[in-house]
């Protein structure tokens, strides 16, 4: 070799090493990552992982002067395998957390493996070198070069990689890259090394191995979360406000919105009918109509069956929700793209907030929010927002609100019925047996409402005039009951929820 | 809608399948372990010390200018605000209000940045009691209350009260809603907090010899019944060993009362001010209880925008007040344009000083004959917090308006977005600290030349009890270093003489600042501010106007 080729030789096993160091640290802090998030106490977890890492590379270190010759190739052995285990850990923690009981003998054996193969490399790397540098140079050199890896993960991750690629991305994306310095090294050094054909070949199935993986991530991810919904996800989104899963399973699809089950079209058109028809059949000639929630656009769907509706406001909170809705094949079937009609108008804002300014007047008002399960929801259940409703309505309008299973949670049903009579409303609550949810509650307010309906769209699949006498029959077991009113000052309506519903759990 | 299917297990599976930000948000956390991201700079907001340095040397260009009125208002904190409100109430019109801040509102006054309005001192109004006419009257005057019911209670505006969930506290490493928490105590101090609220809840119904409530708002209206204001011959730390009360957690909530409300510890507050804080609120409503308050983003500053409305033309910011002198029947008041840099004289009848004593005692340095040494005020420091992401500060759980740590030295936190209606992650907390281990000059001594890199820390070091993680949270941080905070209601504040002179007043000096009532509350500030502008009205019937 002469002496500017082994200069350029130096800098790059140097080079390795700010590699190694770099992947060495992304591989920490996966684990860290996504311990935190499963098993929860991300500072135990952190220390002990870092505790784990640390203590494994001090092996690895001390390991290290059992090897005796073919340093280099040592070198470029542990590089590969380093890859291999590094790039594979998030998909195996992934699949072991959904699977095997000892999440954590795997979790902490491979922290213990990647740690002493790291701690390996340094030490077998200084002895490659010791004859190129004088030590003091070739201990500074290393260990700069070390920590500007470390460095250079710490920021990378979080600011770049994570966001950009996830997780199971970013570990396949740097055991390629170990992978790949191994077969430079192959290439450039060449017949220094024995048994070189063999590392070519590891380390080009390893490449291949890593490179599939990057590629098919999006499918592993979603097969690890398919396994614990059973079913088949066929589309997983994440807004700035819900996780969005939609499943398939011999036919009939379900979406889950923070994995509570919104829908299943085996039978939305109950829990849609229920909540439309009782109502809007009975206004006389209904020109315009609020949606309030709803972005799957299923009650849109009913109301457009009403020729005199002309004019269709849906504000949602979440556009990913809407769009999605508008858009993919499979649910456009199911809402009759009614997203799209053009008598309706999507707005996304907070109903409350959007409510509030809003000087349009309409002649019915469909509400269907999520549950009452947190203090933001619950605020769309109060008087304050029922007052806004109440501006909101034409003179002789009314308005329908999901109410929950008065079966499950009575208090929480009858709290919204008598929420709405609080603020001057006379009502009609109702419910309606929905497979997939059960016993299923509404309450319509109004200041008068028709005993009969005016029009009542035909070839509807499940409601009619009779299961409208049955549906206002309160049996026993679901009798009104005496609750507060829900205000913003007391929110008492999700504590209901919480006791009726912690209860079933 | 919650489906059936819904179970524990998919709850825990929930984590794996969270959304890439929050796996980003969480995964910077994580680099934290390793290597400190480049945090915010911390930084010390108000000029208020700077010019309190002014008055204190004294150097003040002689007057260019001389103006005669019939009324000038020194200080525009919320009593002064209200002297000037009730003046012009009044049909009187010949007054100014000169205050030495660019902006109106002293200890309630507020800020704003891009995320929303915040308080910087004063935060909150309970519900005034029914009997407070004034009050409820500019209340009403401001749609704060909408209305009454039959029975004449007020409808309060619901977008004021305080939403749920109001305070919790931060008790052996948990969250508990409530102060004092609803659960979570052992049983003596359960048994203690209770016997303790019995016994304030039962004074609410008592009255003195004298007929008066035995603690009301405003305070100089209580009885004067010796079985109470016997209360103020002890401190708050001497009535509980007197009256056997053991409980480590009572003793702490009552300091925490203390600091908070008193600016002091209960070593020195008066055992009659503690009770006038839990008897005399009475506040009742056909839509809320007397244990809520109300509420603002921007704190109290909300009603002192109300305050000033209508008296832009009266009201005069950077006018530094440096002087007020007796000349022969007039009365001079000197002030420092600080704008202009020039200095003006007032010649004017009448002077209702709404700025703290322990400012009188210099403007009034060549007045003899008041005794100023019972007014005393520990140093606060406020820290103005902006989040960038308030749902990671304790995972699920939602803030409270009002969040406590137990075990910490701090008074807390509010949350500026508690009444908000938008789903927005960002937020500022205002976080208070009082200082009052040691004598009031002591600790102020030992905060003055602190700067903004020790607050940031110290801050950082109180929060991370509750929230370890809370550095990487925050975007920005405002430091207020409050010398003077609010008067604290030492024992032996009611009987002080002093009190009843400056309420009083001297031939057209009147007083209105709420240290003259020894306790630092809006509704005392407003009536004084209301008590001063009546005692001028009532003067100018001698004189004419
Ligand atoms: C940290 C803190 C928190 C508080 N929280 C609450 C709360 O939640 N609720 C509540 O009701 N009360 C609270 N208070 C009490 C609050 O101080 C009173 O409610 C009220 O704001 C006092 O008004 P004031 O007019 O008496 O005095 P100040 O607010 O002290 O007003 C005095 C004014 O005079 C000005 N001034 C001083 N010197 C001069 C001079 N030489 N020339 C001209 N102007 C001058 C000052 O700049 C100031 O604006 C709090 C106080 C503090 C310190």
């Amino acid at each position: 070799m002469t002496t500017s080729g082994s200069n350029r030789n130096n800098l790059l096993l140097l080079l390795s090493v700010f590699v190694i160091a770099t992947c060495g640290l992304i591989y920490e802090l996966i684990a860290g990552t996504l311990a935190s998030y499963l098993l929860g106490d991300s500072i135990t977890q952190f220390s002990t992982i870092i505790g784990v890492y640390l203590f494994s590379m001090g092996i690895g270190s001390f390991l290290s002067r059992y090897v005796q010759r073919n340093l280099l190739g040592w070198f470029i052995q542990i590089e590969i395998l380093v890859g291999v285990v590094g790039g594979v850990s998030s998909m195996v923690l992934f699949f072991a957390f959904e699977h095997a009981s000892g999440f954590q003998i795997i979790l902490y054996g491979l922290i213990a493996l990647t740690g002493t193969l790291v701690g390996l490399e340094i030490p077998l790397l200084m002895r490659i070198l010791k004859d190129e540098f004088n030590f003091s140079e070739l201990v500074s050199k290393v260990f700069t070069f070390d920590y500007i890896g470390a460095l250079f993960a710490s920021i990378l991750f979080p600011l770049f990689m994570v966001p950009y690629l996830g997780l199971l991305k970013t570990s396949f994306f740097f055991g390629l890259l170990n992978v790949v310095v191994a077969i430079i090294l192959c290439f450039v050094f060449g017949t220094a090394i024995r048994y070189l054909n063999f590392l070519r070949l590891q380390a080009t199935l390893a490449a291949v191995l890593l490179l599939l993986g990057f590629v098919f991530a999006d499918q592993i991810q979603s097969y690890t979360e398919s396994i614990s919904y059973n079913e088949n996800i066929i589309f997983s989104k994440s807004s700035p406000y819900q996780r969005i899963i939609l499943t398939s399973d011999r036919g009939v699809s379900r979406l889950y919105l923070n994995h509570n089950l919104q829908f299943s079209s085996a039978d939305e058109y109950r829990y849609h009918e229920a909540l439309v028809h009782p109502g809007l059949s009975r206004m006389k000639e209904p020109k315009n109509v609020l949606v309030l929630g709803g972005g799957d656009g299923l009650a849109v769907r009913e109301v457009l069956k009403y020729p005199s509706v002309d004019s269709i406001l849906l504000v949602d909170l979440d556009a990913v929700v809407t769009e999605m809705f508008s858009g993919s094949e499979l649910l456009v079937q199911l809402n009759n793209g009614s997203l799209t009609n053009p008598k309706l108008k999507i707005i996304n804002a907070d109903a409350f907030l959007w409510l509030r300014e809003n000087k349009r007047r309409f002649d019915f008002i469909i509400i269907d929010f999520p549950d009452p399960s947190n203090f933001s929801i619950g605020k769309l259940y109060t008087n304050s927002f029922y007052r806004e409703i109440k501006r909101t309505l034409k003179p002789g309008g009314a308005f329908v609100v999901q109410s929950t299973s008065p079966f499950v949670a009575p208090q929480s049903f009858w709290c919204v019925n008598n929420t709405m009579l609080s603020v001057g409303f006379s009502t009609q609550p109702y419910h309606v047996y929905v497979p997939s949810f059960g016993e299923w509650g509404y309450v319509l307010g109004f200041s008068s409402l028709p005993a009969q309906p005016y029009f009542t769209p035909g070839k509807l699949k499940f409601y009619d005039e009779k299961r409208f006498t049955e549906m206002t029959s309160f049996p026993r077991d679901m009798a009104a009951v005496n609750t507060e009113i829900n205000k913003l000052n007391n929110q008492i309506l999700i504590h209901y929820f919480e006791d009726e519903w912690g209860r079933v759990q | 809608m919650s489906g059936e299917e819904f179970n524990n297990h998919l709850h825990r599976r929930s984590f794996l399948k969270l959304g890439g930000l929050f796996l980003a948000g969480s995964a910077l956390n994580a680099c934290n372990y390793f290597q400190k991201p480049d945090s915010f700079k911390a930084r010390i907001v108000g000029a208020n010390s700077k010019t309190g340095h002014l008055l204190r040397e004294g150097k003040f260009p002689e007057p260019s200018l001389t103006e005669e009125l019939d009324t000038i208002i020194v200080g525009g904190g919320v009593s002064g605000l209200s002297a000037a409100r009730w003046l012009k109430k009044k049909g009187i019109h010949d007054f100014k209000l000169l205050e030495l801040d660019d902006g109106l509102g002293g200890n309630s006054r507020g800020g704003k940045n891009s995320i929303s309005e915040y308080p910087i001192a004063a935060h909150y109004l309970p519900l005034p009691n029914e009997n407070f006419h004034a009050l409820i009257d500019f209340l009403s005057e401001h749609k704060v209350i909408t209305g009454f019911d039959s029975s004449g209670l007020p409808i309060y505006n619901e977008d004021h009260l305080c939403f749920e969930p109001q305070e919790r506290l931060f008790y052996r490493g948990i969250w508990y809603d409530g102060l004092p928490p609803k659960s979570g105590l052992m049983q003596e101090d359960q048994q203690a907090l209770v016997r303790f609220l019995e016994t304030m809840e039962k004074l609410k119904t008592r009255t003195g010899s004298d007929g008066l409530p035995a603690f009301t708002i405003p305070l100089e209206l209580s009885s004067k019944d010796e079985e109470f204001t016997r209360l103020d011959t002890m401190t708050v730390a001497e009535y509980l060993e007197r009256e056997n009360y053991k409980s480590e957690f009572l003793s702490w909530y009552l300091s925490y009362c203390c600091r908070d409300d008193f600016g002091t510890s209960t070593e020195n507050t008066s055992a009659w001010a503690m009770f006038h804080y839990f008897v005399s609120r009475n506040g009742r409503a056909a839509n809320a209880s007397s244990f809520d308050v109300l509420v603002w983003p921007e704190g109290n500053y909300f009603l002192v925008k109300k305050l000033s409305k209508g008296l832009d033309a009266n009201l005069h910011t950077q006018m530094l007040s440096y002087k007020v002198e007796k000349e022969g029947e007039r009365w001079s008041c000197y002030v420092y344009d600080i704008r202009k840099q020039r200095s003006i004289k007032y010649s004017c009848r009448n002077v209702i000083l709404c700025t703290p004593q322990f400012v009188n005692k210099r403007l009034l340095s060549s007045f003899p004959g008041i005794q100023w040494e019972g007014f005393s005020y520990y140093p606060w420091v406020v820290a103005n917090i902006s989040l960038r992401n308030k749902k990671e500060l304790n995972g699920m759980q939602d803030l409270s308006w009002d969040n406590v740590i137990f075990s910490s030295g701090s008074l807390g936190y509010v949350n500026a977005c508690h009444q908000s209606f938008n789903n927005q992650d960002k937020t500022v907390l205002t976080w208070y600290y009082n200082f009052s281990e040691r004598n009031a000059r002591e600790e102020r001594e030992a905060i003055y030349d602190k700067d903004e890199d020790h607050w940031k820390q110290f801050v950082l070091n109180d929060l991370k009890i509750a929230h370890p993680q809370i550095e990487e949270l925050i975007e920005d941080m405002e430091i207020t270093v409050l010398g003077h905070g609010m008067i604290s209601p030492c024992k032996g504040f009611l009987g002080d003489p002093v009190r009843a002179t400056l309420a009083k007043g001297i031939e057209g000096l009147y007083f209105a600042h709420t240290d003259v009532s020894g306790v630092s509350i809006f509704e005392q500030a407003f009536y004084q501010g209301i008590r001063a502008a009546e005692q001028i009205i009532e003067r100018k019937g001698s004189y004419g106007t």
